[in-house]
């Protein structure tokens, strides 16, 4: 609230209202300050007060200025823009101000002295001052001979009682011409008169000074101006004292002037009176003048001071707001818009200064909007590829490495990041099993022209068969010259299809081959039971036998037919959610207490999220491989090791539970690996060679892939992995008990 | 910025213009210097009032150079005739002004005295003799009895002084502002005797 009011208080002060309220009010004070030395009687009174109400308003526009001098010297001191160009402007107005007024001030207060000097002349002051004279000596030459005569008279008044005295005086003014005479006595008391003017009662009485002159003994004789009467001249005299008796008395005698003299004597005194009154006033009135000039001089200096800050200040805050709006364009703020000052040139350079930033704006928004869009398109891409399954390479003219995806290098089992930016010949020098890759890469990019070619590969994981398309880029100057290379593994493709007409084969096999197979059981049982009894035990023994092989073998290529049926057959398979560790620990409880020393390392991660599998296929699938090496296991070791273990793991965004099988057996020796999962391949006798086969088809029916590697310890291992159900989260806690 | 005025037309400037405007900025109090009430009393003549005063008049050597160079100088008398109140202040009964001019006659060098109320004037050999003339205040009546109730304990306040609006134009911003001109009494009082 306080800050409020003194913030009104200040705009108050310092408004341009406020500033040209106070110059028309003390211009006004100023006209009736000149108007009281000008005998305007209403305003006398306030003369001092209009004097200091004035000294007041002039102070507060010295105050105005002192603060906005501050004002502008704080913000030159800072480096504020725009506070040089206000100094200068400021300095300018000023001069321009200042000068003419003081050069009019100087010759006015100049003009007005010689002025007033000139109504007064040496000469007429002189000529005043000889006729004063010139009356003066001429009433001189009078006053003396009547006072001469005034004195002659007195001696006859001397021996007169002051009782006879009046018969006298009356006889003396009549023969003198006095228009007044009076007798006082000791006591300066009338004595007796005689006046010539019967209205008038009382005779004039002289100044006691004049008694005062007589008792020293030195009469009078002057100039005087009677009331009523005017211009008169006043002889007093003393009585000679002839007789004891008498005191010393004093006689008067007023004599009339002529009236031709008392005009003359009047003008005279009055036109030297006004003249010497002029002359006196001539100073005062200079000082009047003067103090009002210089008032309205300091007035006139101050508001044009204060009116050269407010337009410096005005004219300036465009331009400094313009200065202010290109630093800040150049530092990159284009949201910058400046106030219009007014409707003339500095408004249209603000305006269109106006229109630039925003156009400038617009045009950068658009500018980062589909610099946006361009990242996001390259994002979308980039996780398009990311997520592909078929290997993308782009190399560049140069046949450098410049672009591909996760898959590629998954698919290669080559970090690409290594060759990234470098030819692809470093790519075939650090794995030799891609050279073929790279050699015909190089030998179709010479073309020039769309491609396609399967490329087998041959390394350490087995044989690997890609399927590889490539694409020379087109278009954009920059990517011209480079070449689009897609390419997929179609191994497990081919696998499958393998797959899957041996499951034809069997199933086929199968079909053929159990049909007749029971006839022909059925009558060699019948041959035997038929023929057996009636023969020669030479030939019954012979036939026995061989009855018996044809069963025998019957049963077993019975056997073996079920086998290959159970293959090719294909059961609805029943998902559901379970956790692997109870199937686990169900199929190896059978195991626990064989015979043969079998020991098993279980080791189970407590923290196993659930899968989605079919329990009974799972359980074939663990017998198989338990089975399988425990036989592997016989021939070859004292102390058959089985160890079995389970993990989560995860692997880009991929969660999965491993099971790992390993034996201390005689291990894959040699075996191809691609090989080991095919039916009828085998290295054990009696075998059919589908065990595992069948392993590799439940876990592939489970979305899942098998591994078979050596283990550590020389023996086998088998890695299957099993993907988590989705819904499962990452703390499973029904996996704990 | 005034000094500097001064100084550029310091020919035209008299050293006393600087004392008044520093007596702008001093306070304004008026000094009695120069007129004195000495004595005054009241009697009561058939019913009329009548005052009798003493006042000195010194006059300053401004006033004196204004006064021999033909200016006329007015001096004023107030007369207060109050009635005190011990719960309020002074009642006014009566107010009274007797103007007195002061001026020098130059033909015959002598100084007249004129009263301003009666048109009455005398003239006097001297200056002093004129003042001494003008402060001898004989038997001025001031109230009648018969037109105004006069309460018993009534008093008399007066005060002389020179009347600075009396004198020509030119000469009274310089009378407003010198203390030179400031010539005045302190108030007098004295009972109203009946």
């Amino acid at each position: 609230m306080v800050y409020m009011s003194l913030k009104i208080l200040k705009r108050l002060t310092t408004g341009p209202t406020s500033a040209a309220v106070l110059s028309v009010l003390l211009l006004l004070s100023l006209y009736i300050l000149s108007g009281a030395t000008e005998d305007s009687a209403s305003f006398n009174q306030q003369y001092v007060v209009l004097l200091i109400t004035i000294l007041i308003g002039l102070a507060m526009l010295v105050s105005m200025i002192a603060a906005n001098v501050i004002r502008l010297y704080k913000r030159y001191r800072a480096g504020e823009p725009g506070s040089l160009l206000t100094t200068r402007l400021l300095v300018l107005f000023v001069v321009i101000a200042v000068i003419p007024v003081s050069v009019v001030y100087y010759f006015s207060v100049d003009f007005l002295h010689r002025g007033i000097d000139s109504w007064f002349d040496v000469r007429i002051e002189k000529a005043l001052d000889d006729s004063l004279e010139l009356s003066r000596s001429t009433l001189d030459s009078r006053l003396r001979d009547l006072l001469r005569t005034t004195e002659q008279l007195a001696v006859e008044v001397a021996d007169e009682s002051e009782a006879s005295a009046i018969l006298r005086l009356d006889d003396l003014r009549t023969r003198s011409g006095a228009s007044e005479m009076t007798l006082f006595d000791g006591n300066r008391i009338v004595a007796s008169s005689s006046i010539k003017d019967e209205i008038v009662i009382n005779p004039n009485r002289p100044d006691e000074a004049i008694f005062n002159d007589i008792s020293f003994g030195r009469n009078y004789a002057g100039l005087d101006t009677i009331p009523g009467v005017g211009l008169q001249i006043r002889v007093v005299v003393r009585v000679p004292v002839i007789r004891n008796d008498l005191e010393v008395r004093s006689l008067q005698s007023l004599y009339p002037v002529t009236a031709r003299q008392r005009e003359l004597a009047d003008s005279v005194q009055e036109t030297f009176s006004t003249y010497n009154e002029l002359v006196y006033l001539r100073s005062p009135l200079k000082y009047s003048f003067t103090l009002t000039l210089s008032l309205a001089l300091l007035l006139s200096i101050l508001s044009a001071v204060w009116a050269a800050f407010y337009t410096a200040r005005k004219l300036v805050a465009p331009i400094t707001d313009l200065a202010e709006g290109t630093q800040a364009v150049a530092a990159g703020d284009y949201s910058k818009r400046l106030p219009l000052p007014a409707n003339d040139e500095l408004g249209f350079l603000v305006q269109s200064f106006n229109q630039m930033t925003r156009r400038i704006e617009r045009a950068r928004n658009d500018e980062q909007s589909s610099r946006n869009k361009v990242d996001e398109q390259q994002a979308y891409q980039a996780c398009v590829l990311s997520n592909l399954s078929s290997g993308v390479m782009t190399l560049d003219a140069a046949q450098c490495l410049q672009t591909f995806n996760e898959a590629a290098s998954q698919i290669l089992s080559a970090d690409l990041r290594l060759v990234q930016g470098k030819s692809i010949h470093d790519l075939a020098s650090q794995h030799a099993r891609l050279g073929r890759f790279v050699e015909i890469l190089l030998e179709q990019m010479e073309k020039h022209q769309q491609w396609q070619e399967e490329i087998i590969l041959f390394g350490g994981g087995g044989r690997q068969m890609l399927v590889c398309r490539g694409v020379p880029m087109t278009g954009a100057l920059e990517t011209s010259g480079d070449t689009l290379i897609v390419f997929e593994d179609v191994t497990t493709l081919m696998q499958a299809q393998r797959n899957a007409a041996w499951g034809e084969v069997a199933r086929r096999l199968a079909h053929e081959i159990k049909n007749p197979l029971t006839p022909i059981q059925l009558s060699a049982e019948r041959l035997r039971h038929k023929y057996l009894d009636s023969m020669d035990p030479e030939s019954a023994e012979v036939l026995d036998r061989s009855t018996h092989t044809i069963v025998q073998q019957v049963e077993a290529m019975k056997a073996m037919v079920n086998a290959f049926s159970d293959y090719a057959r294909a059961p609805q398979i029943k998902l559901e959610s379970l956790n692997l560790n109870t199937v686990i620990d169900e199929v190896l409880d059978l195991y626990r207490d064989d015979e043969s020393g079998l020991q098993l390392k279980v080791s189970l991660d407590p923290v196993m999220p659930r899968v989605e599998a079919d329990a009974g296929r799972l359980r074939q699938l663990l017998h198989n491989l338990i089975k399988n090496a425990i036989e592997a296991m016989q021939d070859t070791t004292d102390q058959p090791i089985i160890s079995l273990r389970t993990l989560c793991m995860q692997e880009s965004n991929c969660r999965y539970v491993e099971l790992r099988i390993e034996d201390n057996g005689p291990g894959w020796s040699g075996d191809k690996e691609s090989e080991l999962f095919e039916p009828y391949v085998t290295s054990k006798q009696g075998g059919t060679g589908l065990g595992l086969a069948i392993v590799k088809k439940i876990v592939e029916e489970h979305g899942g892939m098998v591994v078979a590697e050596d283990g550590p310890d020389g023996g086998a291992s088998i890695v299957i992995r099993l993907p988590v159900l989705h819904s499962d989260g990452q703390d499973d806690t029904s996996s704990k008990s | 910025m005034i000094a500097a005025d001064f100084r550029v037309f310091g020919a035209h400037f008299r050293p006393y213009y600087l004392l008044t405007l520093a007596l702008l900025l001093s306070t304004g109090k008026a000094l009695a210097l120069g007129v004195s009430i000495d004595a005054a009393s009241t009697q009561n003549n058939k019913g009329v009032y009548q005052l009798n005063a003493d006042i000195r008049y010194e006059l300053s050597e401004e006033v004196l150079e204004a006064l021999n160079n033909g200016v006329a100088i007015t001096m004023q008398l107030t007369i207060n005739i109050k009635r005190p109140r011990a719960y309020l202040w002074d009642k006014s009964i009566a107010t009274l002004l007797q103007r007195y001019a002061l001026k020098y006659h130059a033909l015959s060098g002598q100084y007249i005295v004129q009263f301003l109320s009666s048109g009455k004037q005398r003239s006097y050999l001297s200056l002093a003799s004129a003042l001494r003339a003008l402060g001898r205040v004989r038997e001025l009546p001031i109230l009648n009895q018969t037109v105004i109730q006069v309460p018993p304990n009534a008093v008399v306040h007066l005060r002389s002084e020179l009347d600075t609006n009396a004198l020509p134009a030119p000469l009274r911003p310089v009378a407003w502002l010198s203390r030179e001109w400031k010539l005045r009494s302190e108030w007098f009082t004295c009972p109203l005797k009946s």
